[in-house]
């Protein structure tokens, strides 16, 4: 079975200044990379997460992939079409099998229309025609668990989980084949969060479409997905199954972010882990392992050697990590992979 | 129960807060956003108050530093703080309170500073109410942000606010909270804008320099997770009211009111096993428009029963000292009496 | 409109239009309209042009720096997620959402306005009579106002009614534009 997105060794930089004042600057590369060489695909139906901290470049790709944001290098496929060489018309048909949920429920549905017009907006900007236009905003609230007495509201009259619910239910107006889902739990509250995941897991089952979420909460990643990928500096640093992270997790900061997000116990919360200082900027990345400033097992070699990805025996599960957590049996596989990484680290910048 | 903790609580709680009802005026009506809220802050303890959106949490914070909106109205109940009423002080005691007994640290740490003026100008300014020389004030200012783990605070004193991260902020704030030496530090979702590592950090931060400075510090929040490391006591808030209050311990292992409890099943760090349905709180938080007769939680309880529609339940003590607002209480002493 | 382009294009594109505007703006207003009325001649379209031109930049700039906050905005860039293209994020997007705030800026600028044309008909550049002005009448009857002050009041009544009027406009439309101040809702 193909892939229904497949994206290869992405890589999307930020101007930092002009280009007149790097002119006069002499600074060559005026570009910070936000993302760099990121490689993943999703399934048909299947639920993959991003999770990382701000500035971890997860958002970054979300808005490449639906278009807000042009890629350096690297290929999107939408079932084996390239879309980054598409011009904005030819990419139309493709961004519609696709839709995006942003992080702000209320501040992502534009404030002067009616939630009618809001989820029927969509067929307009593609230029269906729609027999019942008014008919069809209906079907979408019902879908979504939502009185059809709230087409005639305005975003401001609703509550973070009902904005949240019409989001939802624009997204999946042109019965896309994946959604993404920037933070769908940001700014709601814990009750309401478990609504709107078991609202997305129900649709997700009706409906059958892909997922990916994007989120720095942990929690909402453990209950929703088949796969994750932990991001750091604009790079993965961890992927695999689900499950298997949150049982073994491999890679130093992974653990410490599971380790951050406890369980709500006054005698089980004792053993977070505090990591070191914070994420470096994008500017000045680090040398070696990005991680080693903050990593607490850090040696000598992590601040010279950039790690390369190295996989579990049964290739479920990779990581970036010279001295991965675990078991002791992958680490003759580490240091031969290591010793041959070192190219790879000019290679980056 | 240790025997320490017992005695702390007979001798006066630094604040105590009794039967505090809070209106807002708008054009609407009138909503009630604080119901007979009272509660303890003992000396040298973390009290955490936990709640959901709407539920006064933070409308609670700013009534204890009089940061209120003009439409807000305090009919009944006082604010005792060192044994005198914050609400009854003439404005400029108040004032002069704040800042020096009383201070805070708020949600968002980019906007808690001042954008236009370096930290160092800022951080002297806050000990307005001490009488030292300018450069002594510098070395305390600079003593504290080394306290707080910004590196280099020689040089990063003269930096504006947009030169720190938002971790770094928040750290800056928690400097110039702590500067004044406060007994009560209030602190408002201090880590809510920012990521879970750097959430780590600044909890232990606080606990560590509230252990230090031995302050009691007032903790608001609606993260389960940070309340139940930082905190000695817990008060869980609903729609503008106390349902439940007492030592950390109890109200995470032995929670007596069905709102805790609901609360505590919906923490997603709770569930362990993965699943494709989460536990919620059927319904909507009830409107505060107008006056409400009966239990506040009584439409999303999967306990209620007649009672909870008419009477307003009292506080119930369970144990040595937890209380919760909750007939259920009352009707189980009935039935092992 | 400009503004509105300004705001939400290109960052060159915007740098050019603002030095137009700041050009326009450095010029005194009274004599840059002395300018083209020396130009084109005093008649009605003049001074329609005069004003339009002159008051523009303030427009525009208020314009653009709302558009750009709302450039960035979550909605905007959820619509553009959604395939919409620019001129219909402006016109259903971005317009309805500037447009109040313009709105009591035009009807706070009427007496303004309305003050500049009088002054110019005061020097003989403004509206030619017989086309009937206030400005002009109000001018007439401030010849006479130590004998009789009805003509200035009774000329003045029209200006603040009008003024007036524009004032309440303003802010009735702002509210109907503003779903968020709506009584009804």
């Amino acid at each position: 079975m193909s892939a229904l997105l497949r994206v290869e060794d992405l890589r999307v930089c930020f101007r930092t200044m002009g280009p007149l004042k790097a002119l006069v600057t002499g600074t060559k590369a005026p570009f910070i990379d936000a993302v760099c060489g990121v490689s993943f695909e999703i399934h048909k139906g299947e639920t993959l997460a991003l999770v990382g901290e701000s500035g971890s470049g997860k958002s970054t790709i979300a808005r490449t992939i639906i278009g807000l944001q042009r890629a350096v290098s690297g290929s999107i496929r939408i079932d084996g079409q390239e879309i980054e060489e598409l011009s904005g018309a030819e990419r139309k048909p493709y961004l519609r099998r696709m839709a995006m949920m942003f992080q702000d429920p209320i501040g992502s549905l534009s404030p002067r229309l009616t939630v009618r017009s809001l989820l029927t907006e969509p067929f307009r900007i593609h230029g269906l025609k729609h027999p019942d236009l008014g008919g069809e905003a209906e079907r979408l609230l019902r879908m979504v668990g939502l009185p059809a007495d709230f087409a005639r509201r305005y975003p401001h009259q609703l509550s973070g989980g009902q904005a949240r619910r019409v989001g939802i239910a624009r997204a999946l107006a042109l019965n896309p084949d994946l959604i993404i889902a920037d933070e769908p739990t940001a700014g709601l509250d814990v009750s309401v969060q478990g609504e709107v995941l078991n609202l997305l897991a129900r649709l997700q089952d009706e409906l059958g479409m892909a997922i990916l979420i994007i989120t720095h909460n942990l929690n909402v990643v453990r209950h929703m997905t088949d796969r994750m990928a932990i991001m750091y500096l604009g790079r993965f640093i961890e992927v695999g199954s689900t499950e298997r992270i949150f049982d073994q997790p491999r890679h130093p900061y992974t653990e410490a972010l599971l380790a951050a997000n406890p369980e709500p116990d006054p005698d089980a919360v004792l053993n977070r882990i505090e990591l070191k200082g914070e994420v470096p900027s994008l500017m000045r990345r680090p040398s070696g392992c990005e991680f080693h400033t903050r990593c607490r097992y850090a040696q000598d070699i992590c601040s010279r050697v950039f790690p390369e990805p190295s996989a579990s025996e049964d290739a479920e599960h990779s990581f970036r990590c010279h001295f991965p957590l675990g078991r002791g049996s992958d680490r003759p596989l580490e240091t031969t992979l290591s010793s041959a990484g070192p190219k790879s680290d000019d290679g980056q910048s | 129960m240790r025997h320490d903790d017992l005695t702390q609580h007979i001798a006066r709680p630094l604040l105590e807060i009794r039967d505090l009802n809070l209106d807002f005026g708008t054009p609407r009506g009138r909503v009630h956003a604080l119901r007979n809220v009272s509660l303890d802050v003992p000396a040298g303890q973390v009290v955490g108050i936990v709640g959901e959106s709407g539920s006064g949490k933070s409308t609670l914070a700013y009534t204890l530093m009089g940061l209120l909106p003009e439409n807000a109205d305090v009919t009944a109940g006082s604010i005792l703080f060192e044994g005198k009423d914050l609400l009854k002080m003439p404005a400029q005691a108040r004032r002069n309170l704040l800042g020096d007994r009383l201070s805070m640290i708020f949600q968002d740490p980019m906007t808690a500073l001042n954008p236009v003026r370096t930290i160092e100008s800022q951080m002297i300014d806050i000990q307005h109410h001490e009488q030292r020389s300018r450069s002594e004030k510098r070395t305390r200012a600079l003593e504290m942000l080394h306290r707080v783990g910004i590196p280099d605070p020689q040089s990063r004193i003269g930096a504006y606010p947009h030169h720190f991260s938002g971790g770094m902020r928040q750290r800056v704030c928690i400097a110039m909270a702590l500067l004044v030496k406060p007994t009560l530090l209030v602190a408002d979702e201090p880590t809510t804008a920012l990521d879970a590592t750097l959430e780590v950090q600044i909890i232990h931060l606080l606990k560590e320099l509230q252990k230090e400075i031995g302050c009691s510090v007032l903790f608001v929040s609606h993260h389960l997770g940070a309340v139940a490391e930082l905190c000695d006591r817990v008060a869980v808030m609903y729609a503008g009211e106390v349902v439940e209050e007492g030592a950390v311990r109890d109200i995470f292992h032995n929670p007596a009111h069905p709102y805790t409890r609901a609360l505590l099943e919906c923490d997603p760090g709770r569930i362990k096993k993965s699943t494709r349905t989460l536990p919620t709180i059927p319904g909507e938080v009830p409107s505060l428009l107008g006056s409400k007769k009966g239990c506040i939680f009584r439409a999303r309880c999967p306990q209620a029963f007649s009672r909870c529609t008419h009477d307003n339940p009292i506080e119930y003590r369970i144990g040595v000292d937890q209380v919760a607002r909750c007939h259920l209480l009352d009707e189980e002493r009935l039935v092992s009496a | 409109m400009r503004g509105l382009i300004a705001g939400f294009g290109r960052r060159w594109l915007d740098n050019l239009l603002l030095l137009i505007f700041d050009t326009i703006r450095s010029f005194p207003g009274i004599i840059f309209a002395l300018a083209i009325i020396a130009l084109l001649g005093p008649s009605l379209a003049t001074v329609i042009l005069v004003i339009a031109i002159t008051s523009m930049p303030i427009y525009a700039r208020v314009m653009r720096t709302q558009t750009e906050a709302l450039r960035s905005s979550e909605y905007v860039a959820a619509e553009r997620s959604m395939g919409a293209g620019t001129t219909r994020i402006l016109a259903v997007h971005v317009l309805p959402n500037v447009i109040g705030p313009l709105l009591i800026l035009v009807s706070m600028d009427v007496p303004a306005v309305i003050a500049v044309e009088a002054g110019l008909s005061f020097l003989g550049m403004g509206v030619r009579p017989p086309t009937p002005d206030w400005g002009a009448i109000l001018n007439d009857g401030y010849s006479y106002i130590n004998q009789t002050p009805w003509l200035v009041i009774a000329g003045g009544i029209p200006i603040v009614f009008a003024t007036l009027g524009f004032t309440f406009l303003g802010e009735a439309l702002r509210d109907i534009f503003d779903p968020k101040l709506r009584k009804d809702l």
